[in-house]
């Protein structure tokens, strides 16, 4: 699904990415966690080609995103829901979700309006407000409903669980792994590590624009190097 | 006479709105300043005017004369904002450049018309006078007054109902979030550039009617007044623009009948003072909305 090799990012004269080779298999949820500034969210801004490279390769769905602007790649199919949720605020829920609508174009999918309302029916409940009113979670969970209506093939998250409580990071979670079982392709940023190792198969430990370790979630969740840098005592 | 010169004052607000609209829809959608607008809408009356008197019908004119300055806008955002975009930080850069344009195509205005005043021919448009409740109205008037409402509602059908109103609403909210879920951000500016151009143009070809007399630098008194409406209704916000506009038409048509004539700018930017002083985003400006912006 997803396959990047020997990625080379620079931002604003500041070497983010080093050299990042993964690869996310189809159906697969993989993890990346790393500690903050580690370059976990320029990598997902690479791509979705917010950012551009410096060098290296990215190849989605059998195809190379190079040069593409950030919404043709989104038009493929491979939806980014950005750290702090980016929601629009001034419009409503049932906008935003329209919204996300677009870049579905001519393709089709099965996450329709009533599959997004059936996941998160909080998003139906207040489908007419304004989506700057939601709290936290809602408007996490509205920027994952809309993420869906795009008909994703892949789905970037970074840092879903920010801001949110323990009770709400649990729902969103649970959401995610239902996606996941569902068949859908997740790639997940986060700094809650221990969340993200026990929700996914695999995953990936990013430091300083180098993967520095790579292999099943639960072998890295018994790693004391990882235990001691990223999970906390 | 009261009553007059507030209906007089309505139908020079509303060509106000249709010229603002355009401007403020620049600035909610991209938070830069396009001070090409008034020129464009000078462009909009000289290609009536050019086409009126080279014999062609006056509905074709002002059809051509609207798509020439939407096209107009859409150079303006290819040659004096884009490039500058993709460096980032435009909003300085940019203001600079499209007084350029402006200039540029003032000064193209002043060879062609050879820095003449000029008038479109008589019965252009037929002359004509309705009296009732006492007040006199042309059937220009009521034609502008007509034209304006039919546009205004048009644009925010566009604005509210329609997917693409949608992607401009969703880019001037949050452009980047807009990126990511599929909407082409580059389209959305020409678009709303193109709009934004043939609005200003179809104001141009209507002030040019209602006073009857066109000149090279009539865009720009327009231009600044295009300001105090855009900053007194809430920079970026449509209906904040039309009410500002009609406020502004009433205001400066009251102070022509009343007071000295010197006084109108004088007691527009006093006008403008003091709203900024009650209410620094606008009338229908919130916080938030204000240059840049960032919204969660």
């Amino acid at each position: 699904m997803l396959n990047v090799k020997d990625l080379h990012v620079s931002y604003k004269g500041i070497k983010a990415l080093r050299g990042v080779s993964l690869h996310v298999e189809e159906g697969e949820m993989v993890a990346l966690i790393g500690s903050n500034g580690a370059g976990k969210s320029t990598l997902l801004n690479a791509l979705s080609n917010m950012v551009r490279r410096k060098s290296g390769d990215i190849v989605f769905a059998g195809r190379e995103t190079r040069g593409q602007s950030a919404h043709t790649v989104a038009r493929q199919g491979l939806l980014h829901v950005p750290e702090g949720r980016q929601i629009l605020a001034d419009m409503s829920v049932y906008e935003n979700l329209l919204v996300g609508q677009i870049a579905l174009g001519s393709r089709t999918t099965r996450y329709t309006l009533e599959h997004v309302y059936e996941l998160f029916p909080v998003l139906e409940e207040r489908r007419d407000q304004i989506a700057g009113t939601l709290s936290g979670g809602q408007q996490q969970m509205l920027a994952i409903g809309r993420a869906l209506m795009g008909g994703p093939k892949l789905l970037l998250l970074d840092e879903p669980s920010l801001g949110l409580s323990p009770l709400i990071t649990d729902q969103v979670f649970n959401a995610l792994t239902k996606l996941n079982q569902e068949g859908l392709t997740v790639l997940l940023v986060e700094q809650n590590a221990l969340r993200a190792l026990e929700a996914t198969s695999r995953a990936y430990v990013l430091d300083r624009g180098l993967i520095t370790h790579e292999g099943p979630s639960a072998a890295l969740a018994g790693d004391q190097t990882i235990i001691d840098s990223y999970l906390g005592a | 006479m009261l009553s007059q010169q507030i209906l007089n004052g309505l139908v020079t607000g509303s060509v106000y709105a249709l010229f603002s609209l355009g401007f403020t829809l620049i600035f909610g959608v991209q938070k830069l300043l396009n001070f090409a607008h008034g020129a464009t809408f000078m462009a909009g009356a000289f290609i009536a005017y050019y086409c009126t008197i080279s014999g062609m019908p006056f509905l074709l004119a002002i059809g051509l004369s609207m798509v020439a300055t939407g096209v107009i806008g859409i150079v303006v955002d290819l040659v004096a904002f884009r490039p500058l975009r993709k460096r980032g930080n435009a909003e300085f850069p940019a203001l600079v450049s499209s007084i350029g344009v402006d200039l540029v195509l003032i000064s193209i205005a002043q060879q062609v018309s050879k820095t003449q005043v000029l008038n479109f021919p008589f019965g252009t448009f037929p002359v004509k006078f309705f009296n009732f409740l006492g007040l006199r109205i042309s059937l220009l008037q009521i034609v502008i007054l007509a034209t304006v409402a039919v546009l205004v509602v048009l644009l925010i059908f566009y604005l509210k109902k329609t997917s693409f109103g949608r992607q401009v609403r969703a880019v001037a909210t949050n452009e980047r979030a807009a990126a990511l879920l599929g909407v082409n951000v580059q389209s959305v500016f020409l678009q709303t550039f193109f709009i934004a151009g043939a609005l200003a143009g179809l104001a141009g070809v209507l002030i040019g009617l209602l006073f009857n007399s066109m000149q090279f630098l009539m865009g720009e008194p327009y231009m600044l007044r295009a300001f105090v409406v855009v900053v007194i209704g809430g920079l970026g916000s449509v209906p904040g623009a039309i009410v500002a506009s009609l406020m502004l038409g009433v205001m400066q048509s009251l102070t022509v009948a009343y007071l000295p004539s010197g006084l109108t700018d004088a007691i527009i930017f006093t006008l403008l003072f003091i709203v900024l002083l009650i209410r620094p985003n606008g009338l229908f400006g919130d916080a938030n909305a204000v240059a840049g912006g960032t919204r969660q």
